[in-house]
């Protein structure tokens, strides 16, 4: 009897404390009944909610919950089979099967030329030969395998040109077939690209000596009405432009159409913005501003995701910019702020010449070794980072940017002289005193550097050989 | 700035198109106030106007139509690449 008694509460205890049993999950209908690779499939039926799992033919795909009664899931790479759903309640499997047709996905979808993509076939023959085609040219062979999948990674080819492309799997025995689109690219991120100044678009394929002569004007627009701006960059086909009243616009590339435009307000121009994660970053003079690259369009108001305020306001002249996930921008003190690029959150503030008083006035430019550098104002000083520690070089006329390539950087001076970061002055000068100075550029061995009269080019064992002179200056060159 | 062996630079407010292995004008046009910019075969300068050029293969009204299979020759030299089966 005492034991019933001290033992009833806990059974009843226990009893009141068990978690309800969640209803196992019931698939009722689907549709469509059938697709290729990458259809969106939506999926009805009832307690779906808190779905762990939505499997074609066994293979998980990326879904929706959108009730418990509703799933939209987009078709991954598989066989023809049942749909399964799966929830803490159970697993539902459809009794009819989705049949898989040929279809081909590309991932990413939009490459630079040289860039590794993957494309992926389903809905083929099992353990079939296929052609992949870029274009009209047989890349690589693939062999399906026991699910009608083939799944290859290659290089698009160097000389691919900007746009629209197909990927073509056919099959070599019975020509089934599947296509898909990809888009070439050779976006401009920043001003210099790739975040080290070099100013050298290194996919840039379609212009070449012979094509050059041959462009022609598609558009022109009106961009705010004064010549002050930032410096112009590009993604996605949208070419993004700040100016001197604070509004940023975005324009189609190929149209000059206003894709969208922001009123972050301030002095945007002659500030660097940066492109990165899908997003563009501006800095006025105390702000820093987020937008989405896709944040609009026909000409729609963006607002920023985040905005972050900087304590030290920005210079002219200087802006943001990248290194390992990381953005960077200058201040009128002199310190460079990290900035996460998620969130805008601030991290501290380093200098790498505090006697850079007067204010930062190129964005800074930054190596793959991990070495940056950057022009600042007051006195003058192009003041660098090293795997040695900090040094810094001033000069009355002024310094440009830096431009890097490889490990090494370079820069010019008001007073006509193109610098390595190591201390070399190269011999031959640019127009002496003519404060024409501007970053170089760098690629293919060679240095580019503009001054008042004309363009220099410089490699090291020749220093300068060629100038090449076209009207009267300035000869910006990055 | 630098790209498929040209220099392009704003000179004297216009954008030059230079030879990155002698300095021979290939190329100019348009208005600039600041280094001009090249991406996906087109240039784009701005002086409180964008300019934007192309080429004429790459003109907003040049469609790239998907080939179709009769125009397409296997190269029987490729080897071939399997594809794993799935673990399910």
């Amino acid at each position: 009897m005492r034991q019933w008694i001290q033992h009833a509460p806990a059974a009843l205890f226990l009893l009141a404390a068990a978690p309800a049993l969640a209803a196992a999950p019931t698939i009722t209908n689907f549709s469509p009944t059938l697709g290729p690779i990458g259809s969106t499939v939506v999926i009805t039926g009832a307690a779906f909610t808190g779905a762990t799992s939505v499997t074609f033919g066994g293979v998980g795909s990326h879904y929706t919950v959108n009730s418990a009664t509703k799933i939209t899931a987009s078709l991954p790479a598989t066989a023809t089979g049942p749909i399964a759903v799966t929830t803490a309640g159970g697993t539902a499997a459809s009794t009819a099967k989705f049949n898989v047709t040929p279809g081909a996905q590309a991932s990413p979808v939009s490459m630079h030329p040289q860039g590794n993509v993957t494309v992926t076939a389903s809905g083929m023959d099992a353990y079939t030969a296929i052609d992949v085609y870029f274009d009209l040219t047989d890349e690589v062979l693939a062999v399906s395998n026991g699910s009608g999948i083939a799944s290859v990674t290659f290089r698009l080819p160097a000389n691919a040109a900007p746009g629209a492309h197909s990927i073509t799997f056919d099959e070599r025995s019975t020509h089934k077939a599947a296509q898909t689109p990809i888009t070439v690219d050779t976006d401009w991120l920043q001003a210099g690209f790739a975040y080290n100044s070099a100013g050298f678009n290194v996919f840039e394929g379609a212009l070449d000596r012979t094509t050059v002569s041959t462009l022609d004007v598609i558009w022109a627009k009106t961009n705010g009405g004064a010549g002050n701006h930032t410096p112009l960059v590009e993604q996605n086909g949208i070419i993004f432009s700040g100016d001197v009243y604070g509004v940023v616009r975005a324009y189609a590339a190929t149209t000059g159409t206003l894709v969208w435009t922001a009123n972050p307000g301030g002095w945007l121009a002659q500030r660097t913005p940066v492109i990165y994660g899908g997003n563009i970053y501006f800095l006025n003079a105390t702000n820093i501003f987020a937008y989405k690259v896709n944040c609009g369009t026909n000409g729609a108001t963006c607002k920023p995701f985040w905005t972050q305020t900087l304590a030290n306001y920005p210079n002219g002249g200087g802006g943001l910019s990248l290194s390992n996930g990381v953005l960077y921008a200058t201040s009128s003190n002199g310190e460079i702020y990290p900035v996460n690029p998620t969130t805008g959150a601030l991290g501290t503030p380093f200098y790498a010449d505090s006697n850079a008083y007067g204010g930062i006035t190129s964005p800074v430019a930054f190596s793959a070794d991990g070495s940056f550098a950057y022009a600042a104002d007051g006195d003058t000083i192009l003041a660098a980072y090293s795997g040695g520690g900090f040094s810094s070089y001033q000069n009355t006329y002024g310094v440009s940017g830096v431009a890097f390539g490889g490990h090494l950087g370079f820069f010019e001076s008001g007073d006509g002289v193109l610098h390595e970061l190591n201390g070399r002055e190269w011999a031959a000068t640019l127009a002496n005193g003519s404060y024409c100075y501007s970053t170089p550029a760098v690629g293919y061995g060679t240095v580019f550097a503009g001054d008042c009269n004309a363009v220099y080019a410089y490699t090291a064992e020749t220093e300068r050989f060629f100038g090449r002179t076209t009207g009267w200056g300035p000869y910006p060159v990055s | 700035m630098i790209a498929n062996r040209i220099v392009y630079a704003c000179a004297g407010y216009t954008i030059v198109a230079l030879d990155e292995t002698y300095g021979g004008l290939l190329w100019s046009g348009g208005y600039c106030s600041g280094a001009p910019i090249v991406a996906n075969g087109s240039v784009y300068s701005d002086d409180g106007q964008i300019f934007a050029f192309t080429l004429p293969t790459l003109a907003p009204n040049v469609i790239r139509r998907a080939p179709s299979l009769s125009q397409l020759k296997p190269d029987l030299s490729l080897v071939e690449v399997r594809t794993p089966d799935i673990a399910k």
